[in-house]
């Protein structure tokens, strides 16, 4: 019943695995389990987590993206600015001049608003440098604009306003729009470079992932068939185990060394089939005691039924005797009546004669009861030795049910032996007695005859 | 694993630059201005000295081929004498201004002119004009001078060409020199001369050099470190430090370092400090 497979025996074979419990082999795949789903859930939590709305992925983007906004909104008023200073110079009216001037007001207060702002959501020493430069050069602008071109404009000196905006205040103007345009640059491109390494991440977390998943599966179905096999396989081998017990092979043993409960399991069964196959082997030897029993007793009702024919031939022949002596004493009786006769011829002293054989008759008649009572007693006898026999075939029927009953039978039916050889012995003695009456009375003393 | 490893340490090495490879160590091409005046002048040991991260290569080449050997991976920065193109910043160039340097107009300092306009000075790179009469001067012949026209363009070139030729090609008269220094030293010999040349520069030459020549207004600005930053100064241009992709590792730290106080105070030696 050994583990033939290659595989088996890798999966099954190992030392370490054979001594670990049933109990630490499922609690070990649980554990595996809880381990791999837990870290699934952690691996996902973490890549939630980089792209979760709130996250900082989201929060860096979401910050890039308001700095690009602000920036923007920046520039809008700075074009907004550089197209009222062209619309200023070239302007003649004198209220659309104060109008334009008045809304130049507004917008520079706006865009010294915008550059506050804009400094405010920059994350690094690089952009807000960039920015204090931008601011640097817009107030030299803002400066130029408020004294030289607006003074310019409002003596009506329109080619020095002109030469000024389209000159130095144009080349202000774009410089800033390079000042500021860099921090967008720059802000742009990290942008796309934390998508990028974002999504880069994010793949590789969900490709690790997957393939954690898989190993995890394929980790827990290997655990799994390791650990159902590690129950099953040896319920089976003990399933056949048990059939072969059954079909009466009790000298093999389930060869499964292991030491969990089903180990356990393999050496009580292992250990029952012995003790099964101890209690067998007694009763075997038990049962040839009770064939022996048995034959002993078949031989002593034998030998009993032998005895009581004995007896019987004996009792017949003590009744022949007794026949035969009842027959002589007829016989007597009739020499003795002739006696009797020639006694009545006779004198007194034949006449006692007469008296001493009418008490012998007497006597004779007494004797030939007793023979008869003794017949009677041994043809009782007889009947009763077959009541005996019967019942020693009872007790030999009984005698299967219990061995120490039948020994005692067996014992009973040798004293019952021993009485009827004894028995025997009397009606022998009580044969040979009635024989030598017999003969005694067949031959009358020769006195008498005279 | 190990061996697992040691396939993946070498497959991710043979896909990277070789210069990248060695941690500690940093490399620039590009600007002379940037090369001379700023990274030779004391950041490069300055920087070492602070971080332990070496100058492996210093190659002054010009703004043009600095952004080559950029892209080709042979450089962790290019320096930048000229606003990053349209066409850099579609490439994933990133481009941080350090600080301004202003292409000065420079001339003998004999020469009685004090102001320039973008006119004049687009004629006479142009040799549309040839006489510094025609300039309120001397009957003399302008002798003007520029860095190399071939080749890959020098930083100074380009800006002269975008804001003084508004894109019109240099004339065929004007004498060449291989470096911005020696057109100086050239004019402190000739006192018709006349040259476009980084204003950063002026430090390199010797105190006798320096005192023949001098700058020019260029409409009515001079030179200051407030015009050029603002930009009021007509030729005035952000020095530039240009990387593959945003700054990471040596270059952010250099980056970092150049902005910083005791970065700013190197660069304002010869430039406009980027940082107030």
């Amino acid at each position: 019943m050994g583990i033939k497979n290659p595989l088996k025996s890798l999966l099954f074979s190992r030392p370490e695995a054979r001594h670990w419990k049933l109990r630490t082999k499922m609690l070990l795949l649980a554990a595996i389990v809880f381990a791999g789903f837990a870290l699934s859930t952690v691996l996902a939590t973490l890549t939630l987590n980089q792209v979760k709305v709130g996250g900082a992925l989201y929060s860096q983007i979401k910050n890039d993206k308001n700095s690009l906004e602000r920036i923007a909104l920046l520039l809008l008023n700075l074009n907004k600015v550089n197209a009222e200073v062209y619309l200023l110079v070239a302007e003649t009216d004198p209220d659309r001049m104060k109008a334009s001037i008045e809304k130049l007001g507004l917008l520079e207060g706006e865009i010294t608003e915008k550059f506050a702002a804009v400094s405010r959501t920059l994350d690094s020493d690089e952009k807000r440098v960039a920015v204090q430069d931008a601011e640097a050069t817009w107030k030299e602008f803002s400066a130029t604009l408020a004294g030289e071109v607006m003074s310019a404009v409002q003596r009506n000196d329109r080619v020095k306003a002109r030469e000024l905006a389209l000159g130095v205040q144009a080349m202000r103007f774009e410089r800033f729009t390079e000042q500021v345009g860099a921090i967008v640059d720059t802000t742009n491109l990290e942008i796309e470079e934390l998508e990028a390494a974002s999504s880069r991440t994010i793949s590789r977390k969900i490709l690790l992932t997957a393939a954690f998943s898989g190993g995890l599966c394929i980790l827990i179905l290997v655990s799994s068939l390791i650990v159902t096999n590690s129950v099953t396989q040896p319920i089976r081998q003990g399933v056949d185990f048990a059939r072969s017990v059954a079909a009466g092979n009790l000298t093999e043993t389930l060869a499964v060394r292991r030491g969990d409960e089903v180990g356990e399991l393999v050496g009580a069964l292992n250990g029952m089939v012995g003790s099964l196959n101890g209690m067998v082997s007694k009763v075997d030897h038990s049962t040839a005691e009770l064939s022996q029993i048995s034959a002993n007793l078949t031989e002593a009702a034998s030998r009993v039924v032998k005895a009581t024919q004995l007896q019987a031939s004996g009792v017949s022949e003590t009744s022949s005797a007794v026949s035969e002596i009842s027959a002589s004493l007829k016989q007597v009786a009739l020499w003795v009546d002739t006696l009797a006769r020639s006694a009545t011829e006779s004198s007194s002293s034949i006449l006692e004669m007469a008296s001493s054989v009418e008490e012998v008759a007497q006597n004779m008649d007494n004797l030939s009861q007793s023979v008869g009572e003794v017949s009677s007693s041994i043809t009782q006898m007889s009947s009763s030795i077959r009541q005996v026999s019967d019942g020693v075939e009872t007790l030999m029927t009984a005698s299967s049910t219990t061995a120490s009953s039948m020994t005692e039978m067996d014992s009973s039916i040798k004293q019952i032996q021993q009485h009827a050889s004894d028995t025997a012995g009397i009606s022998d003695t009580v044969r040979l007695d009635a024989e030598r009456a017999g003969r005694r009375w067949r031959r009358p003393s020769p006195g008498s005859m005279k | 694993m190990k061996r697992l490893f040691t396939t993946l340490t070498l497959a991710f090495t043979l896909g990277m630059p070789a210069q990248l490879l060695a941690a500690g160590e940093i490399s620039y091409a590009g600007s002379i201005s940037i090369g001379t005046g700023i990274l030779e002048a004391g950041a490069a040991k300055a920087f070492e000295k602070k971080t332990g991260i070496r100058f492996t290569k210093i190659d002054n080449a010009g703004s043009g081929k600095g952004i080559k050997e950029l892209q080709a991976g042979k450089v962790t920065l290019a320096g930048l004498g000229r606003p990053i193109k349209p066409e850099e910043k579609k490439a994933k160039l990133s481009a941080v201004t350090i600080g301004y340097d202003a292409i000065a107009v420079f001339v003998h300092k004999s020469n009685p002119l004090k102001n320039i306009s973008k006119e004049q000075l687009k004629g006479i790179l142009t040799n549309k004009v040839t006489s510094w009469k025609e300039l309120g001067g001397k009957n003399a012949p302008i002798a003007a001078s520029t860095e190399k026209l071939s080749g890959e363009k020098r930083g100074a070139v380009e800006m002269v060409q975008k804001l003084i030729l508004n894109g019109a090609d240099y004339g065929k008269a004007m004498k060449e020199f291989g470096s911005p220094r020696d057109q100086l030293i050239d004019l402190a010999r000739n006192e018709n001369g006349i040259c476009t040349v980084s204003l950063g520069i002026l430090s390199s030459l010797d105190a006798g050099t320096r005192s023949k020549i001098k700058t020019l207004f260029v409409q009515d600005y001079p030179p200051t470190s407030q015009n050029i930053q603002s930009g009021s100064y007509a030729i005035s241009v952000p020095l530039q430090l240009v990387t593959r992709g945003l700054a990471k590792d040596e270059g952010k730290e250099f980056i970092k370092f150049i902005l910083s106080a005791e970065g700013q105070a190197i660069v304002g030696k010869n430039f406009v400090s980027v940082r107030k």
